[in-house]
């Protein structure tokens, strides 16, 4: 029977980063992937031969806020994913459709506030409490600070105040609580049920710099493959944990894989989704109360996708741009499953060197919910009804009406290339139900984070900490500064560091 | 009232960890006569919070339950706080 010291489950950039400070640490790691090839969300696909990027588009944590670059450099992949900044105002932009007003920033988390004050100049108390507010919560939260040496720390305050009433007493300008909430599209759980405290975590270095990544998530794949090599970090994809055997002591003794055979291991780190975890578990095996917590999870918004190509020949190359379009002034009610049409619309431009030269591209991504889809749940890629297929085309049409509204100088020139919905990415990424961030982080909420179950299996993952790229990482971070033990892994941290 | 928290207490028990009614007595260890483990705090907390429409997580108290009478004496306190 093959022994290791640690199997990782799932290979999205948590499980990515948790397999690889392992094997750096010198234990014997198997990172193991459902699907056919290891990345997750991260993986890019190709439609006539133009790159398409899956779930991730951009992310910040690359200037001023530097979260991001630290956890890179330790794992020495930091000259392999580079940054392609968002320069200019009208790269980062937020439309009020309903009221045709346009609000543009710079990057930099002053200059936003200044700018802001700038917009709203009666509102300076508000948005000066605000932007302290986010600065001091981020920079007290020792856990995004990987130099930082820290004991577990107590949940603050605004852990337990919502996003929406901190924004409720903070003004009564509607507008301004939009665009304070703008982010929303970031962390896929409406204010209302997010705490003022993971608002600030997550948008505080959307607010310093944002950026895409030269090759997308792809850059980021190649980057952790070369890595893995060095360290004899094995890998397995088509596989997964079909069963938890032999256990004593609330310890598993024998990892069951789906093809038959049998592992042993200290220890199991789970980044998938907290439904797929209960599932590899068995809800036969656990307590109600522990399948009652799992279940109870609501799950993150998710997005239809739209992969265009802006076929004019005169359009110079795009920078990386984002441009949000609110259909209402009201975020909460922008996040209501009951909502149908015109969603909040996020539009992400990029230009890629393919073969056939420069091309402009856009992936728009609209805000969906399980239900919009929920009618074909039973159809399998490649096998959908005709009626799922009209969906899919009136939306993707109406997407482009809206972008047209937007930029009328694209009028003529946009040829949609394909188009995703929660069903696509349920399908593509093993994830229940097509969610973006996993589970919603919601006030309160006791996610599954660290030791689960038995005494040598453990949960990381996007759903753990905070969503998107960099929460996701951390969690992974986090997990091994505990399977390390403190001191090794604060070594490790410090060297790494120095050395890169 | 009382007498109401510990049989709400002992359901949870009985439905949450599918522990037999007959072992449920107040001074029954959690842990040690219940059979649960560190792992199913968690897990206990979040049953209870929900059986309760009570905010345990960030209480210091929860650390000094042993026994299901502590369990009941805190629930009353924090019942009888808000």
């Amino acid at each position: 029977m093959d022994r290791y010291d640690d199997i990782v489950v799932g290979s999205g950039v948590s499980g990515l980063t948790t397999a690889l400070i392992l094997g750096m640490n010198q234990r014997r790691v198997l990172l193991i992937e459902k699907s056919p090839a290891i990345g997750g969300s991260l993986s890019r696909f190709y439609k006539k031969g133009i790159p398409f990027d899956t779930g991730f588009h951009f992310t910040g944590g690359f200037a001023n806020d530097l979260v991001l670059l630290d956890m890179l450099s330790v794992l020495s992949i930091k000259d392999d994913i580079q940054p392609e900044f968002v320069k200019y105002p009208e790269d980062n932009q937020f439309i009020f459709e309903d009221q045709n007003r346009s609000f543009t920033f710079h990057q930099g988390f002053e200059q936003n506030k200044k700018e802001m004050l700038a917009y709203f100049p009666h509102e300076k108390k508000a948005i000066n409490t605000y932007f302290s507010k986010v600065k001091s919560i981020r920079e007290n939260t020792k856990a995004m600070n990987i130099r930082a040496d820290f004991e577990m720390q107590p949940p603050m305050d605004e852990d337990s105040i919502s996003l929406k009433e901190m924004l409720d007493s903070l003004t009564e300008n509607k507008t301004l609580k939009t665009l304070f909430s703008a982010f929303s599209m970031c962390h896929g759980t409406e204010p209302s049920k997010i705490s003022f405290a993971n608002h600030s975590r997550v948008t505080y270095s959307l607010y310093e710099s944002i950026a895409r990544v030269k090759n997308g998530g792809n850059a980021f794949i190649k980057a952790f493959k070369n890595r893995f090599k060095k360290y004899n970090i094995d890998i397995k994809t088509n596989t997964f944990i079909s069963s938890c055997e032999d256990i004593e002591k609330r310890k598993v003794g024998t990892f069951v894989l789906n093809n038959g055979s049998k592992l042993k291991a200290e220890n199991c780190i789970f980044t998938i989704h907290p439904k797929e975890i209960l599932k590899t578990f068995r809800e036969e095996n656990t307590s109600r109360a522990f399948s009652d917590r799992v279940n109870g999870f609501e799950e993150s918004i998710g997005f239809f996708l739209t992969f265009i190509r802006n076929t004019d020949k005169n359009q110079k190359p795009f920078n990386p741009g984002i441009t949000t379009l609110y259909p209402y002034n009201d975020m909460n009610k922008m996040f209501d499953p009951q909502l149908k049409e015109d969603l909040p619309l996020v539009i992400v431009r990029n230009s890629e060197k393919t073969k056939n030269g420069n091309i402009n591209l856009i992936n728009a991504f609209e805000l969906s919910h399980w239900n919009h889809v929920k009618a074909w749940a039973d159809s399998s890629t490649g096998r959908r009804s005709r009626e799922y297929k009209e969906y899919k085309r009136k939306r993707t049409n109406r997407i482009c009406k809206r972008i047209i509204k937007a930029f009328p100088e694209y009028k003529g020139y946009l040829e949609v290339i394909d188009s995703a919905s929660m069903l696509t990415f349920r399908d593509y990424l093993n994830n229940p139900q097509g969610s973006a961030y996993g589970i919603k982080q919601k006030i309160g909420q006791f996610n599954l984070f660290g030791r689960v179950q038995y005494k040598n299996t453990f949960a990381a993952g996007q759903s753990a900490i905070l969503p998107g790229v960099v929460g996701a990482m951390m969690s992974g971070f986090t997990i091994c500064r505990y399977l390390l033990s403190k001191d090794v892994y604060i070594d490790f941290i410090k060297n790494q560091l120095q050395k890169n | 009232m009382s007498d109401q928290i510990e049989t709400m207490i002992n359901e949870v028990f009985e439905e949450s960890f599918e522990i037999e009614k007959e072992d449920l007595k107040p001074e029954a260890n959690i842990f040690e006569d219940l059979g649960l483990d560190s792992l199913d705090v968690v897990d206990l907390v979040v049953a209870l919070q929900k059986k309760f429409s009570v905010e345990i997580r960030t209480d210091e108290r929860i650390k000094d339950i042993r026994t299901l009478e502590d369990l009941s004496k805190f629930i009353k306190e924090l019942k009888s706080e808000s």
